[in-house]
């Protein structure tokens, strides 16, 4: 279980004078589900792409399943899954007729082909649906379905590119148990995403922002070593008057909205009583605060933002 | 190999027949195409409108002004009583041809003089007035040689025949030609939205990912339309056969083997068109404009290349259809065997290679 699936090395793409990916570097290990979080925009998509073998890297390495994607493209296409943003089957074909097409490009064996097409429609609970127009399903079983599809050749690596995007809560759970029972039989799984609650369930993530890989490591490690100092989470009245009170304090290290209360990250915990008599001198009532353990929104907030410290620290220079 | 261009024809098959609309203008559209051009470019002039002025009123002007009508070619629509009048009948367009035999005629033929008959013409349709002028000649002509063949005169008998189209019907000249044009314009546009489309709806990226070969590919995307263009060429054909009654005098198994040529080409250069464009209105316009026009005003169908200046003349051997069209007249109106057709079927081949092989080089696996 310790074989790397995928290592990357400076991976950098570059459009014109804007750089989408900027010298990134992982490793990813077979069988893990690794994610990678971040804003649309911020690169995951390229990388992906350059990883199956879709784009030409501008400069920098990365090996996927033991082929180079600079000079083995087609080798890798044989041995990965692409599930890709936008939905890519045929939706004017049926269901069976989508998986016996992607069946016949990618040559899977007569003998056991039947027997695939039970396990993907079993995978993507198409039971009974075989026939329907692919146009005609729900967007959570297309979403299935495409996945499906992207498992005809038994890939090694799948790569599933914001695969829950527009789903609902609950189909978006059932997407998660397929891709976790994937990674039990050893199949690596990179996955971009940009639900940050989504992410908590991969091994590994990493945090993407403006091509820049700016953490990678577990969820847990993320919020142990990247997040100094503590969170306090603060319930009151008038929230953006007391967030706009709140920033214009300098001793706080962040301060952020987070659904109705103000997540606000100080060195020290006796820090609460600077937060309380900020909120006072304003006349703001203070219902709660309370120490919370951060989530990755929080790590994610904290990262980008310090990263964009250094951006324009070093822009001053 | 085999397998994996079966699976893209059969999906290309599937979009076709879920699509039944496309797929009936893609089978009818080249029939209606056929009969519309079939009617309208019929150059064959017939019941000319003839206004008549006849002073000399003898059993002879009778005669002549009989074998005009006689002839089919014209109609006498309008007696006329004096010269004032010709101005009035071709102004108004009653009459195409007015014809005055003057008061002088039977007595000059009776005198063995020179005897003038006037013709005037409606120039402003110059196919309609040089065919009159030619049929005036001849049946004038005949007449005056049957006049002389009675005095005991032995005149010049010129025996002319001419052969392929023995009527000189203009018909069987241009279905032939016709069929090269609107085959290449209809394989044309038929395969012009087959990756464009792709790339639009955003199903090529699966493609891309997939070990899937780039000839495999091209190959899988065009042969489903050869099938379609090949039940075109036998409908316009049999169409063409017993409808224009166009006689076939060639090899039918030749002419089909031919058109699979020519429409493997004509079909290349759609699929080239849609690897090329950005979207599908690009890919279309330019796979009607490339074919359209050339397929019509160079191929030698209405304007023969003889004729063109010596660029237009070299610039037409870049025209498949330039090619076709000897083909299929050859096959058509000559019945010559493939003996003959050589130096058209081997650029054709050729032709058809190169845009094929194009299509490949032109199709990345890459997304842009």
């Amino acid at each position: 279980m310790t074989k790397t699936s995928i290592s990357v090395k400076d991976l950098t793409k570059r459009f014109g004078d804007f750089t989408a990916v900027n010298k990134i570097d992982f490793e990813i290990k077979q069988g893990e589900i690794f994610g990678f979080l971040g804003p649309n925009g911020a690169g995951k998509t390229t990388t992906i792409r350059m990883l199956c073998g879709l784009l030409d890297p501008t400069s920098g390495k990365a090996v996927v399943g033991g082929y180079d994607i600079s000079s083995q493209q087609e080798e890798i296409k044989k041995i990965i899954g692409y599930m890709s943003q936008k939905f890519s089957l045929y939706d004017d074909l049926t269901v069976s007729e989508n998986i016996d097409f992607f069946a016949g490009i990618y040559q899977t064996k007569k003998v056991t082909r039947q027997q695939k097409k039970q396990e993907i429609i079993e995978i993507s609970e198409l039971f009974g649906k075989e026939n329907v127009l692919t146009g005609e399903l729900a967007s959570a079983l297309k979403q299935h379905l495409a996945l499906g599809c992207a498992l005809i050749n038994d890939p090694q690596i799948i790569f599933l590119d914001e695969p829950t995007a527009g789903v609902d809560p609950l189909a978006r759970k059932k997407f998660w148990g397929i891709i976790k029972n994937l990674a039990g039989r050893g199949v690596t799984v990179l996955v971009t995403t940009h639900y940050m609650d989504e992410a908590e369930n991969c091994d590994r993530i990493a945090l993407i922002s403006d091509g820049i890989v700016i953490a990678c490591d577990s969820v847990e490690d993320l919020k142990r070593k990247y997040m100094k100092g503590i969170l306090f989470e603060v319930e009151c009245d008038n929230v953006m008057k007391a967030l706009e009170v709140l920033r214009n304090v300098p001793a706080f290290q962040e301060v952020a909205l987070y659904g109705l209360y103000v997540h606000v990250v100080v060195d020290r915990e006796s820090d609460a009583d600077i937060i309380k008599k900020a909120l006072a001198s304003k006349n703001i009532n203070v219902k709660k605060i309370a120490t919370v353990t951060p989530s990755l929104e929080d790590v994610f907030v904290s990262l980008v933002e310090e990263q964009q410290g250094k951006k324009e620290a070093s822009g001053r220079k | 190999m085999i397998k994996h261009i079966y699976a893209i024809m059969k999906k290309e098959f599937i979009h076709l027949i879920r699509d039944p609309r496309s797929l009936i203008i893609s089978i009818f559209l080249p029939v209606i195409l056929l009969f519309i051009y079939g009617y309208s470019v019929s150059f064959d002039v017939r019941n000319i409108p003839l206004a008549i002025l006849d002073d000399s009123k003898t059993a002879q002007s009778r005669q002549l002004i009989d074998k005009f009508v006689h002839t089919g070619y014209f109609t006498i629509v309008e007696e006329l009583r004096s010269g004032t009048q010709f101005h009035d009948a071709l102004d108004s367009g009653r009459a195409k041809v007015v014809i005055n035999i003057p008061s002088d005629f039977a007595k000059n033929i009776q005198r063995n003089k020179k005897v003038a008959i006037q013709v005037l013409l409606d120039g402003s349709d110059p196919i309609a007035a040089s065919s009159a002028l030619s049929y005036i000649n001849g049946i004038a002509q005949q007449y005056f040689s049957g006049l002389l063949v009675a005095k005991g005169a032995n005149p010049i008998n010129l025996v002319s025949r001419i052969w392929y189209n023995e009527n000189l019907r203009s018909l069987n000249f241009y279905i032939p030609g016709l069929i090269s044009s609107i085959l290449m314009m209809l394989a044309a546009t038929l395969t012009s939205l087959t990756i464009v489309s792709e790339k639009e709806q955003g199903t090529m990226e699966a493609l891309i990912a997939s070990p899937i070969r780039k000839n495999e590919l091209m190959i899988g995307k065009i042969l489903p339309y050869v099938i379609i263009a090949f039940w075109d060429v036998i409908f316009v054909t049999v169409i063409g056969r017993y409808w224009f009654l166009v006689p076939i005098k060639g090899s039918i198994t030749l002419m089909l083997f031919c058109s699979c040529i020519f429409l493997t080409g004509a079909l290349a250069i759609g699929l080239l068109f849609s690897t090329i464009a950005k979207t599908s209105q690009e890919a279309m316009q330019l796979a009607l404009l490339t074919t359209m026009l050339p397929s019509i005003l160079l191929s030698g169908m209405v304007f023969p290349i003889e004729n063109m200046p010596r660029v237009i003349q070299l610039v037409t051997y870049l025209v498949p259809a330039r090619y076709f069209l000897r083909i299929m007249r050859g096959i058509f109106l000559k019945g010559v065997g493939i003996s003959y057709l050589w130096g058209d079927i081997i650029p054709l081949t050729i032709f058809s290679m190169i845009l094929m092989w194009l299509c490949i080089r032109a199709f990345k696996k890459r997304i842009d």
